[in-house]
């Protein structure tokens, strides 16, 4: 009896052994650095040999590293360390200046630009940049219409290299807003591209992202630290020049994580600061707090088709006036500014001699709901999470507001993919969103919102529409900017398709001693030049 | 001999019943995953493309193609060892999954670990000193512990330990000073629970008559407690044990994501949120077949303490 029971229970033993043995080297059979404790990446922020290292983070996972097939801003912020495109915004006032491309000119028919190139630019695997680049670069768009930037290239037509230094870009019909595109653009290598096809986004041990900038991808774990090196080669190097040897991308999607990272030294520096902790972080010795007003809109949008209540001007400017927009910046979002124009300042368009804040009335808002055939029927707030500091504290003042004002209104609050679903079915009476204006220029945002009408709102305003066109296919900018201007001035009475609310403010934190951060106008922060003392 | 014949039976059998297990878990998960409203292709491209692009990155995506024939390209791959590759990162699941799955294996052993290295002693001693001052002390321990939420114990560790005194690292993966922060959190509540059962079971088997014989033989108290009482009440902590490993298995995601641990509980929620459904259809069966084999292990354990089980 005794013996049987033994040896069934040593068995049972190694079976059990075995079993966890098991579990553990299926885990163990992964390739990174996940399963090695303590090596790489995301645990030592000064790496061997004193290297000075600058870790940055943000609430955005990075999942692929094509640049033209990415539409995070993380994302966007990273790309500007491997590569470099044809111009930059770094001008005075935001205005565009040279990048690889030294000087450009457009055809009087507006269809062709003509880009001269900077010489000696090498990428990192040693290939020359030139206007093959400019060319594979293109027609990749061309040739994959189902990437990310293919779609903000609609009226691409082709690019060729009309000799070793000029690069000539063909399009279907004029654009006025080419160059901004043509800022988000990065130049990728033509030879490496045409050998590896998208192998050559992968980003692991064989193959790594390849570009001009200033930094080299040198390794990264999904779900963790990208890192770059320093490229003491880069041909852009001045007096600019960063003193870092690492600079490391992680992702820390909880915010308090974020923040205390930050002050413990973990983090250099941390962006989508929590409203509620930067004042805190403020009194944090160590540790500096910086607030950017932001190209991006936190807006209102309407469902104005036949049966619903905001087809009618009288509601739309009903809500317009119902909205404390003051209020809500001041103590419920968190900062930022009341919206006076359909675009903030710094975004082409914007007319600082005849903007406005809509005036906060209740009584006046009553008043123009009279007038409307509304008689209590329920409307349809939509708002998603996730998408933008206190969304939902924002979306429920709104809904505060409104119901004041006589609305009965049904908030529903929902996930992303859940709101997107709901908005692309038009199944909606409003709904509470933001739009950033891309390197602060308006086209691609009322071309797709307004002419093309992504989101469903059913609103088409013929006169609306020939001036999104007019000033799309205008290559001269001063006309282009008072075409703008006189089209947002016509949104802005006509409270359709969308409502601004107000500007939003994105709030950074970095420890002393961190300098050389470049902000764009849209808040693409970019981190090639930061120093650490 | 028969014992071990009946053992390897045990084991094929339970093993045959984990094949049932994962395919109702792929049924379930894909189903539930196409009703949830959200399209991969549209959280991919940006805020404002098209219906056409939408809908051509969806047939790139192989998502055009009706539910049968996606569930079932799926699953021939799964049967040749192919998890599919994920929609958002482009590369292969199996990848991105065993490169977390260590991670949250070894939060959750060390959990495991805290959590028996507190909860057996005090519930142990509580057990034994029923009705004194030091079972008392030991079962606020167990009220406040399993009151307290994980996550909040892990933002007052962090704030304390990490930002305030400075001596463990905020966040991050690694060895002894990384992980103790996270596995503590998670264990707490496990270790209240440990020991308010463990106090329980030992009250009342050392009320048994065999207990008093025992002591009429002559045997210590110290010897009795150990060998004897516990051998018995600690049968149901086996079990929960099994189940809640299960769990922090499937992620224990917040403490992961508190903490910035790269394990598989925040990439679970992240391809949710992205609806990338071969990787959370592939992370599911993963995780299932895990909680299975876990379970097993703690049925063989169960007839290990136990001899009078065995495995009909």
């Amino acid at each position: 009896m005794k013996k049987r029971n033994w040896k069934r229970r040593l068995l049972s033993l190694a079976v059990c052994t075995t079993m966890v043995l098991g579990m553990a080297a299926c885990g163990g059979n992964s390739s990174g650095g996940a399963g090695s404790g303590g090596n790489g990446g995301n645990t030592t922020t000064t790496a061997s040999g004193g290297e000075n290292v600058f870790v940055f983070a943000g609430p955005n996972n990075i999942t692929q590293w094509d640049p033209l097939n990415e539409n995070k801003t993380n994302a966007y912020m990273l790309s500007r360390l491997t590569y470099n495109s044809l111009v930059n915004p770094y001008g005075e006032n935001s205005a565009i200046q040279p990048e690889l491309a030294t000087e450009w000119s457009v055809s009087e028919d507006g269809l062709e630009w003509t880009f001269q190139l900077r010489e000696g630019v090498k990428f990192h695997n040693g290939e020359d940049f030139n206007a093959d680049s400019v060319a594979a670069t293109l027609n990749r768009l061309l040739d994959n219409p189902t990437l990310v930037h293919a779609g903000f290239w609609p009226s691409l037509a082709g690019a060729e290299a009309k000799d070793t230094y000029t690069a000539v870009i063909k399009l279907k019909e004029p654009w006025g807003a080419i160059l901004n595109q043509l800022v988000d653009t990065p130049m990728l290598p033509a030879a490496a591209l045409a050998e590896k096809g998208d192998a050559l986004f992968e980003f692991n041990d064989i193959n790594k992202p390849i570009g001009t900038g200033p930094w080299i991808a040198d390794k990264w774990t999904p779900g963790q630290d990208a890192e770059f090196i320093r490229n003491e080669e880069y041909w852009g190097w001045e007096d600019d020049k960063s003193n870092v040897d690492r600079i490391i991308y992680r992702p820390v999607i909880e915010d308090t994580t974020r923040v205390s990272g930050v002050q413990t030294g973990d983090l250099h520096m941390i962006d989508a600061v929590p409203v509620e902790q930067a004042d805190m972080l403020e009194t944090i010795k160590g540790v500096e707090i910086e607030k950017f007003l932001g190209s991006a809109i936190v807006h209102l949008g309407f469902r104005t088709t036949e049966d619903r209540v905001f087809k009618d001007i009288n509601a739309r400017q009903a809500v317009n006036h119902a909205i404390n927009r003051e209020l809500i910046v001041s103590s419920i979002a968190g900062g930022g500014a009341a919206s006076d124009w359909p675009c903030p300042a710094g975004v082409m368009g914007y007319d600082a001699a005849n903007a406005y804040i809509p005036e906060y009335n209740v009584e006046l808002a009553r008043e123009l709901l009279g007038k409307t055939d509304y008689n209590g029927e329920t409307i349809s707030f939509i708002a998603p999470t996730g998408v933008f500091a206190r969304n939902k504290e924002v979306a429920q003042a709104v809904l505060a507001m409104l119901t004041e004002a006589g609305f009965v209104v049904n908030l529903e609050i929902m996930e992303n993919a859940a709101f997107q679903e709901r908005r692309a079915a038009g199944n909606y009476d409003l709904y509470l969103q933001r739009y950033p204006f891309p390197v602060g220029d308006p086209d691609s945002v009322i071309t797709q919102r307004w002419l093309n009408d992504a989101h469903k709102s059913g609103y088409v305003n013929d006169e609306l529409n020939a001036m999104i066109l007019a000033q799309k296919q205008e290559s001269d900018a001063v006309v282009r900017e008072q075409i703008l201007k006189d089209l947002f001035a016509l949104q802005w009475s006509e409270a359709a398709p969308h409502l601004a609310l107000y500007q939003q403010v994105t709030t950074i934190a970095y420890r002393e001693g961190i300098t050389g951060l470049r902000v764009r106008v849209d808040n693409v922060f970019d981190y090639s030049r930061v120093s650490k003392n | 001999m028969k014992g071990d014949k009946i053992l390897l039976k045990f084991i094929l059998k339970r093993l045959g019943y984990t094949i049932f297990v994962l395919l109702g878990v792929s049924i379930l998960s894909f189903g539930l995953l196409k009703l949830t409203p959200g399209s991969p292709a549209r959280l991919m491209l940006s805020d404002d493309a098209t219906e056409e692009q939408i809908k051509e990155k969806e047939i790139e995506m192989g998502l055009d193609k009706p539910l049968m024939t996606q569930y079932l390209s799926y699953m021939s791959g799964v049967v040749r060892g192919d998890l599919g590759d994920s929609l958002f990162y482009k590369m292969p699941n199996s990848k991105l999954i065993f490169q977390r799955l260590p991670a949250t294996a070894y939060l959750t052993l060390v959990a495991m670990g805290i959590a028996l290295l507190i909860g057996i002693p005090v519930g142990i001693i509580a057990g034994v000193k029923r009705g004194t001052a030091i079972d008392f002390t030991a079962m606020v321990f167990g009220l406040l512990g399993q009151s307290i939420s994980g996550v909040v114990l892990g933002l007052i560790f962090i704030l304390f330990f990490a930002v305030k005194l400075g001596w463990l690292p905020a966040m991050g993966y690694g060895g002894f000073e990384y992980v103790i922060m996270p596995a503590t959190s998670l264990a707490m509540q496990m270790a209240a629970l440990i020991s308010r059962m463990l106090r329980s079971g030992m009250a009342d088997v050392l009320q048994e008559d065999y207990i008093t014989a025992t002591y009429a033989k002559g045997i210590s108290s110290k010897e009795i407690n150990l060998k004897y009482a516990l051998r018995n009440a600690i049968l149901p902590v086996i079990t929960i044990v099994g189940l809640q490993v299960g769990t922090f298995l499937g992620g224990a995601v917040v403490t992961e994501q508190i903490f910035g641990w790269p394990g598989i509980g925040t990439l679970t929620v992240q391809a949710i949120g992205l609806r990338d459904f071969p990787l959370v259809q592939s992370i599911l069966l993963v995780i299932s077949a895990c909680f299975v084999l876990v379970n097993l292990l703690v049925d063989i354990i169960y007839t290990l303490v136990d001899p009078r089980m065995d495995f009909n």
